[in-house]
């Protein structure tokens, strides 16, 4: 491959075109993460600027070597109060896309600091990785495009009386937040695989260790903690999948199996290992998601379709909504009852229109699928 | 060479001296005979929960139901001979094949590890005392080991030991204890001479003014002594484990930076001196430094620059150039993470590569999971949630450790703040645990757990 080619396909792989929904969508998704993240620190990183911790809990400042080159020390009150509400400001104007690029910048910096000064209290982690990189990428594409106040507001103002202007579908840039979220995913799931190998060796694979680890973390559900050769079945497709991961550019239809293959190893960990829910890399997983798509996939498989599609499709879509919400919010039960109400309203309002139709004699019409 | 004489070779090495002192008073020969051993039928262990003596064999009742009670380790205990309780909840059991231990959380009798100074030979009878330490006679010696790490010290003729084995154990008046040899019957007094003290502990190399600039990764103890011990121990930055101080006297693999060595001396009653404390720089190999890393970092990012704006200008001028710069910026993400994921440092977040969970277990390997529990009068236990009260931040140890540390006091304070929130919270005690499940190809044994501490507090909860 010439260069020249080779340099072409590095800008229209990060450069092309993309679709600006999808975009603003994921956007929302990052910065939802990204709140997510931030708020379930603010209790240590408040207690450190009250100076409030006790006694009974060893804490250190070991900056990571970003916070050591600024020379940066934590900060009292109330400077601390001043960052974290225009972090939270930042990341609200953000998701309702008001000074949308710069709302986004704000947010990644300020979002980088927080996070970095946890870990610095700490350790770092892994889990943020893919939410710093992408939120970084975020103002360099434009955000802002759609689904957005700021969209609606330079389409409502038109051009010297002329009609609204048509919102736009695509654009250049607008696929490089995703895409290099993506390809970090794709970068931390290799060397994962990698390193299990080039330290722990073949043995890893034994079975025994996969066991060890779920068992650190207390006692893992469904027997694995009794089950050696499930556990080293489990091991040696854990090591395969995180090795082969990258494959996904390769071929879009990978997608399919190793996008939910990342989201259950998300989820089973989470219950069995003592590495915490890892919300934020799952959600930066959305990355490899048509998220434009999603409302019609979603109508069409509890609307349009037979009902054993509505009754497959509506606890699956029930289920991860619920997930979601919980693990996001950690909101009170009644409050998460609203995330299963809709995928089932949906399937019954298709399941009532499928049967006027055949009572009618006729297919129910594609326009009744919101 | 029998390690009994390796170790005190090693100590005379280090500067220890022989505690002669604590011999005074702590011995006295006694004419009655040595008692009988009681005869149990069985010993509450915990809430509804009893071992059942039966012709020299354990067996275990819940609830007054008698369910199997089998032994985690090849062959089984043999016959059992003496059993002891601990008051953080642990039994002990003294057995043909060994010294065993038991929980009532626990699935099976498990063996206790004959770790450093931990007497040998074929125990015949076991004492727990208020302080926790277990009392052991065997065939072969007669000797003392700490419950939370199972290393300890046996006993020699220089502390006053008389005549040889077998030898036996048993409660004595206020605190003593009745130990049988070959040469009769003896009342032993323990913790009457002065603690022990570390007097130096010094690193090498020397960078003077109380710190040492250390190799990359290592730390050097050149030279440590100490009055009134038998054994050295030394933890790092405050690490729950203890080890044993034997030479060669040097820790690897530490990570770049300053690190806290501390050492502590024990008498042959475990008695542990105030630690001494010493602090050294760890360098960072050459390559890791953090001058290299940055101007590493800085060129290779003027290169990507450099290269993808000449490019960028050369195919379509300068409105090419951001579009350039942004490549360049790109490149070098992409490249920092890949640089690593070969070579991982917590440090570079979010550079931080992804070696975790790299660590290998093995058949037979003991897994352990640490936690913080409260026990009610009746024994209850139940777990709590470190970070409950936000400080735990990433790892429960930030909040273990201290109260390991701390002990009674900084117990008290945890639960007054605790109390404040969770008003009905008033256990009897805490106890660090960790529960330990060893890895069997028919799946993981739960075993005892390790007590790291065991606090009992004033504001009891009753059941």
């Amino acid at each position: 491959m010439s260069i020249e080619v080779a340099l072409r396909r590095w800008e229209r792989f990060w450069f092309g075109e993309g679709s600006l929904v999808r975009l603003a969508v994921f956007r929302i998704v990052m910065l939802v993460a990204a709140l997510h993240g931030v708020v379930n620190y603010r209790r240590a990183m408040f207690q450190v600027a009250q100076e409030s911790t006790a006694a009974y809990v060893d804490r250190r400042w070991d900056p990571i070597l970003a916070l050591e080159l600024l020379g940066a020390e934590p900060v009292g009150m109330p400077a601390t109060a001043v960052v974290y509400g225009a972090l939270l400001a930042a990341i609200a104007l953000g998701i309702l896309g008001l000074f949308t690029r710069t709302a986004c910048a704000v947010a990644a910096v300020l979002t980088f600091l927080w996070i970095g000064g946890y870990y610095s209290l700490g350790q770092p982690h892994h889990d943020c990785v893919p939410l710093v990189f992408g939120l970084f990428a975020l103002p360099f594409a434009p955000v802002g495009a759609r689904l957005s106040l700021d969209a609606a507001w330079s389409r409502r103002r038109g051009r010297g009386g002329e009609a609204p202007l048509a919102p736009p579908e695509r654009a250049p840039y607008a696929a490089l937040p995703l895409r290099l979220t993506q390809v970090t995913i794709a970068i931390g799931y290799f060397f994962s695989g990698a390193s299990k190998l080039a330290i722990g060796g073949l043995g890893w694979m034994n079975g025994y260790t996969l066991q060890g680890i779920m068992l650190e973390f207390g006692e893992p559900p469904w027997g694995l903690g009794d089950r050696v050769a499930l556990c080293a079945f489990l091991s040696v497709g854990l090591v395969v999948a995180q090795l082969t991961f990258p494959l996904v550019f390769a071929a879009r239809r990978l997608r399919w199996f190793y996008v939910p293959m990342a989201v259950v190893f998300h989820f089973v960990s989470s219950r069995t290992m003592a590495t915490g829910s890892f919300f934020t890399l799952w959600i930066t997983l959305s990355s490899f998601v048509a998220l434009e798509r999603v409302p019609a996939f979603c109508a069409e498989r509890l609307v349009r379709r037979g009902w054993l599609s509505r009754l497959v499709w509506a606890p699956i879509l029930a289920l991860a909504t619920f997930h979601v919400l919980r693990t996001c919010f950690e909101v009170v039960p009644g409050v998460l009852a609203l995330g299963l109400v809709p995928p089932f309203l949906l399937a019954a309002r298709g399941g009532l229109r499928a049967a006027r139709a055949a009572a009618g004699g006729a297919a129910p019409s594609s326009a009744a699928v919101p | 060479m029998p390690r009994a004489i390796l170790g005190t070779l090693a100590l005379l090495a280090l500067g220890t001296t022989p505690a002669p002192a604590q011999n005074e008073g702590a011995w006295e020969r006694r004419d009655e005979p040595f008692p009988e051993r009681r005869q149990r039928e069985s010993l509450r262990i915990g809430p509804g929960a009893r071992l059942v003596f039966r012709d020299g064999a354990l067996g275990l009742r819940r609830r007054g139901e008698d369910v199997p009670l089998p032994c985690a380790s090849p062959g089984g205990t043999g016959i059992v001979s003496d059993v002891a309780l601990d008051p953080a909840g642990l039994v002990f059991v003294a057995a043909e094949r060994g010294l065993f231990v038991f929980h009532e959380s626990a699935e099976a009798l498990d063996r206790v590890p004959a770790e450093e100074g931990a007497p040998p030979g074929r125990p015949d009878s076991v004492v727990v005392d208020a302080r926790r330490r277990v009392w052991v006679a065997t065939d072969e010696a007669f000797g003392v080991i700490d419950p939370s790490s199972f290393d300890g010290y046996t006993f020699r003729a220089s502390d006053g030991l008389e005549g040889g084995g077998p030898f036996r154990v048993a409660e004595g008046p206020e605190g003593a204890f009745r130990v049988a040899s070959s040469a009769g019957t003896f009342l032993y007094r323990p913790d009457l001479a002065p603690a022990p003290r570390v007097t130096m502990v010094e690193l090498a190399p020397s960078a003077g003014a109380g710190a040492v600039r250390a190799a990359p990764g290592r730390i050097e103890l050149s030279r440590v002594e100490a009055e009134r011990s038998v054994a050295l121990r030394y933890r790092v930055d405050g690490h729950h484990v203890w080890r044993p101080l034997v030479p060669p006297l040097a820790i690897d693999g530490l990570a770049p930076g300053w690190h806290e060595v501390e050492v502590v001396a024990l008498d042959r009653d475990l008695g542990r001196s105030e630690p001494a404390r010493a602090r050294a720089l760890v360098a960072a190999p050459p390559a890791m430094t953090r001058s290299v890393v940055v101007s590493v970092a800085l060129a290779a990012l003027a290169l990507l620059v450099a290269s993808f704006g000449a490019v960028a200008l050369r195919r379509g001028g300068a409105r090419a150039l951001p579009r350039g710069l942004l490549s360049a910026a790109i490149a070098f993400c992409l490249l920092g993470q890949v640089v690593a994921g070969i070579e991982p440092h917590a440090k570079g977040w979010p550079f931080i590569g992804f070696a975790m969970y790299c660590y290998r277990y093995e058949r037979g390997d003991v897994v352990h999971d640490a936690g913080l529990f409260a026990l009610s009068d009746g024994g209850h236990a139940r777990r709590l949630g470190t970070s409950e009260l936000g400080t735990a931040v990433d790892s429960r140890w930030k909040v273990l450790r201290p109260l390991i540390d701390g002990g009674a006091a900084v117990a008290e304070r945890y639960a007054a703040d605790r109390r404040a929130r969770f008003p009905a919270f008033r256990p009897a005690a805490l106890q660090v645990r960790s529960a330990r499940r060893r890895l069997t190809p028919e799946g993981a044994v739960v075993v005892a757990p390790l007590v790291l501490a065991h606090l009992p507090l004033e504001a009891r909860h009753v059941d």
